[in-house]
């Protein structure tokens, strides 16, 4: 295969990987974000032991990204995470409080112990999902950093608040948005009765939310955000990484747009799924309306993505820095065996997961009070 | 221009401290997932409800510290990133893939599998449940398969080159990684300790039950599984440790040096130092009790091995300075765009020393590494070796809690041959409160290798002091502050939840069949 093919399938699966994660642990930390202000213990219990099972497995899908982006765009891993430090800080130090939120709440019978974890969890689902969405809004808008020529460290000149800009904050609560209404859909798939009717309601709201931030941010990006574009790259770009010629205009996102048609499939990927999920919330047992709602959140980010192809993250300060598909990436060899083995491991890892899921869910589809009384002792 | 002390220093402190806190849960969550298999296979084979029991039992000891590992796994791929974005751009490209893969086959497999091995038991037949329990046994381990490769290029960085365009490190064998001697030892060897861990942790919990005579069967039971797992753990790691030792000296001689505390070559047969206080001021041991003849026995199992000494690995490091020097001086030239043939022909001839010549950038002003003067270069060299006396003490903390474990669990083996075990109370008691050894030989093990590399994050290659981020020296002072703090809380909570269901016993599971269980009104779950 040759490099620049390689290069394009690498962004195009670690982009892969990040719908799979939007599309499954955003159903776990839609459903934590709703624990602190259900009022029924044994509703918080019903929602926190649907997606209890599965969340490890679903959230270790970022653990994927992250090593996925290492391997294959060493230099954007390490001027993001470097760059952005405060904000992965906040992100991980989030994380902490999942793992024992999941495992620790239901060991201690006592209401005080409960509900500080049903906080914790809340933290850990709003918190990266708030940062991640206001990074990704950064992506458009550029991030200040530039390399040193001559041993090609990184240097980043902005700070945390400097991320802050209002469509960085709206690009935030869309992912909100996002993880509450994919969250809300697969409660009403996997809930019974009145629970089920309040998450077809709260579905629905945050839906009709989803689509008017979503609708504005496009509105934005046309007409008010600077967008970047890459003219053209040296001859040998990951040898010439700082050489691009990167050109700003506001609108710039948009037009690439006409100069790309297939990016047209994100945007309506996910308004046509957003719609589809919407008219049949609340349906037959809520499965359509769920596999909807994955479309929807998958169409979102690739909108996002696609918007930004060629560029991973542009840089604001010195736009001829900007790192791209083409002058970011690992060298051939790695890529290439890399992408044989994650074909191989994705192929076996769908075959586990598809297992996982079935032996969960195959003998009754929905989880109700009275299931987890039952079996006390084995639920979280 | 490089990082100052202060980040580098704060950067490695806290790194240390989150990696070392990882491996408080890593072995058990290694060696608990066989022994728990072990227990589902006595209960396939036997159909006694009592190692159903037992495997449930266990499973939720595992599942309090798999969440641990957990939280404090997922911190090191983030401090990669934050803390050593240097180090992650010089080496994505060859170090990168084995973490990628470590969470391709791992970490998802055994993330995917945990909830199905902790809320699948109503719900699968029972050999199914135990496969999965199988695989998540093989998820774990494969994880210390991964990470020992990828440490170990480290340690040894093979399989790859480096391409002054991109200054990347890039890699030439993924496969490599993995057939590596140094690598294939390293994960016997760590995988050996964290079974050691898992049959130490189910002796104590065992001893704990039969010194409150509560559930007795099931602990005696139990303590028998345990007993001959840590047996057979503590000799294969013992074997992988030796064959180590062998590599080590090949392939990493300032780090056996170290080890044995060796400030000149001895002639064999050579003394073995069991105690020494070494300093790298004064380069000699201040006190030793040495032993004839025993490190000639270490190093070739007969007389005629010997340690090459730290005066002859620094003067071999001294020439290598020199040699580096011209290698950086080129470099320099060939990316500021001076790229003649003559140039590129001595970057070649050089390039092998390219790192040890960076090891000058500490001492010279802008960056001017070719100017550098005698007095630069000697410091450089005495830079060129670690700290003597962390890895040569932690080495023994290793050997001598190896040693007391081994006589204890012979001893333990007698006592459940013979059926004595439940009398013996000192016994028992001495077991309970030698559950810490396991998790204290495998950190030191870790100091022995890590701070053994130093002054190199990739050895020969990559100066520590290089490697880290462009970060304020507070930034990271803060996240540390932070660390110590939620690894602290985290801490207390998970300690807490483990004695108090090590108390319970198997009367958590609810089940109405053990010792408490008329007494509770159900508090636990």
């Amino acid at each position: 295969m040759d490099f620049m093919t390689l290069q394009v399938i690498w962004w195009f699966l670690v982009g892969v990987v990040l719908v799979i994660y939007s599309a499954t642990a955003g159903f776990d930390f839609g459903s934590t974000m709703m624990l602190p202000f259900m009022k029924n213990e044994d509703e918080r219990r019903v929602v926190l032991n649907t997606v209890a099972p599965t969340w490890d497995g679903n959230q270790t899908w970022i653990v994927l990204g992250g090593g996925a982006i290492f391997v294959v765009w060493p230099v954007v891993y390490s001027t993001m995470f470097s760059g952005l430090y405060a904000a992965m800080l906040c992100i991980l130090w989030a994380f902490f409080l999942r793992p024992p939120g999941f495992d620790y709440r239901g060991k201690i019978q006592s209401h005080k112990w409960r509900r500080m974890w049903d906080y914790a969890l809340f933290i850990s689902a709003f918190l990266p999902t708030l940062i991640f969405g206001v990074a990704f809004g950064n992506l458009f808008l550029g991030l200040p950093f530039h390399f040193d020529p001559m041993d090609m460290r990184d240097f980043y000149t902005g700070n945390f608040f400097g991320l802050l800009s209002p469509f960085a904050i709206l690009s935030g609560v869309i992912a909100i948005l996002m993880y509450l209404m994919h969250g809300a859909a697969y409660q009403a798939r996997r809930t019974e009765g009145v629970l089920r009717a309040k998450m077809v309601k709260l579905q629905r709201v945050s839906q009709v939310l989803f689509f008017v931030c979503f609708t504005v941010a496009g509105y934005l990006i046309a007409t008010k955000i600077t967008g970047y574009t890459l003219v053209a790259s040296p001859v040998d770009p990951t040898a010439n990484p700082l050489a691009n010629e990167v050109t700003t205009s506001v609108g710039a996102w948009i037009s690439s747009y006409s100069d790309y048609s297939w990016k047209m499939s994100g945007p309506i990927l996910a308004y046509a799924a957003l719609i589809i999920s919407f008219l049949t919330s609340g349906r037959g047992h809520g499965h359509m309306s769920f596999w909807a709602s994955v479309l929807t959140t998958a169409g979102t980010i690739f909108t996002a993505g696609f918007a930004l192809f060629p560029f991973i993250v542009p840089s604001s300060t010195n736009p001829s820095q900007s790192l791209t598909v083409w002058n970011a990436s690992s060298a051939q060899y790695s890529l290439l065996a890399m992408f044989y083995t994650a074909v191989v491991c994705l192929v076996i890892i769908l075959g586990y997961k598809i297992f996982a899921y079935r032996a969960i869910w195959s003998k009754k589809s929905t989880l109700t009070a009275e299931d987890i009384k039952k079996d006390d002792h084995s639920f979280y | 221009m490089i990082p100052s002390d202060a980040v580098v220093d704060l950067s490695r402190s806290q790194f240390a401290m989150t990696a070392l806190f990882h491996f408080l849960f890593v072995p058990l969550t290694l060696g608990l997932s066989w022994v728990m298999v072990a227990m589902e296979a006595a209960y396939l084979k036997t159909g006694n409800i009592v190692y159903r029991d037992m495997t449930r039992f266990f499973a939720k000891l595992f599942a309090i510290n798999f969440a641990m590992g957990v939280v404090t796994g997922i911190t090191l791929e983030f401090e990669f990133g934050q803390n050593w974005a240097y180090f992650s751009r010089y080496v994505g490209d060859a170090f990168g893939p084995v973490l990628a893969i470590e969470g391709l086959t791992a970490f998802m497999l055994e993330a995917t599998l945990f909830g199905v091995f902790m809320f699948g038991w109503n719900k699968l037949g029972k050999k199914t449940h135990f496969l999965v329990t199988i695989f998540l046994a093989i998820g774990t381990n494969l994880s210390i398969v991964n990470i020992l490769a990828a440490n170990s290029w480290m340690q040894h960085p093979e399989f790859s080159v480096f391409n002054y365009h991109t200054m990347h490190m890039h890699l030439t064998n993924l496969a490599g990684l993995y057939w590596m001697e140094l690598t294939q030892i390293r994960i016997g060897h760590v995988a050996m300790a964290g079974f050691c861990t898992g049959g130490m942790f189910t002796m104590g919990v065992s001893a704990y039950y039969l010194l409150k005579k509560q559930d007795v069967g099931f602990a005696k039971r139990a303590f028998a599984i345990g007993a001959g797992f840590t047996m057979v753990a503590l000799l294969a790691s013992a074997l992988f440790g030796d064959a180590n030792g062998l590599a080590v000296a090949k392939d990493e001689p300032a780090k056996m040096a170290a080890i044995e505390a060796q400030w000149t070559t001895q002639e064999a047969p050579a003394a073995w130092d069991l105690i020494a206080f070494p300093s790298n001021k004064t380069e000699s041991n201040g006190f030793e009790i040495k032993i004839p003849w025993a490190l000639s026995l270490i190093t070739s199992h007969d007389l005629t091995g010997t340690v090459e000494g730290l005066t002859e690995v620094m003067a071999t490091n001294k020439t290598r300075i020199e040699s580096g020097m011209i290698a950086y001086n080129a470099l320099k030239k060939i990316r500021s765009g001076n790229d003649t043939p003559f140039n590129e022909k001595l970057f070649a001839e050089h390039q092998k020393d390219l790192g040890f010549g960076m090891l000058l950038k500490r001492y010279v002003s802008d960056d001017n590494v070719i100017g550098a003067t005698p007095e630069q270069i000697n410091q450089a060299t005495k830079d060129s070796i670690p700290d003597v006396a962390t890895p040569f003490w932690a080495f023994r903390v290793m050997i001598g809690f190896w040693g007391l474990m081994f006589l204890l669990v012979v001893l333990g083996c007698i006592y459940t041959y013979r059926g004595t075990l439940a009398n013996k109370r000192g016994y028992l008691r001495i077991m309970l409160w030698s559950m810490p050894m396991p998790w204290l030989a495998a950190e030191a093990g870790w100091v022995v290798t890590e701070v053994g590399r130093q002054p190199w994050t990739v050895h020969g290659i990559l100066p520590t002091f290089m490697s880290t981020s462009s970060v304020g020296a507070s930034t990271v002072a803060f996240s540390l502050i932070g660390f110590v703090l939620f690894y602290s809380m985290l801490f207390v909570v998970e300690m807490y939840l483990m004695f108090k269901y090590a108390r319970l016993g198997p009367s958590a599971l609810g089940e109405g069949r053990y010792h408490f269980e008329d007494k509770t009104t159900g508090g636990s779950h």
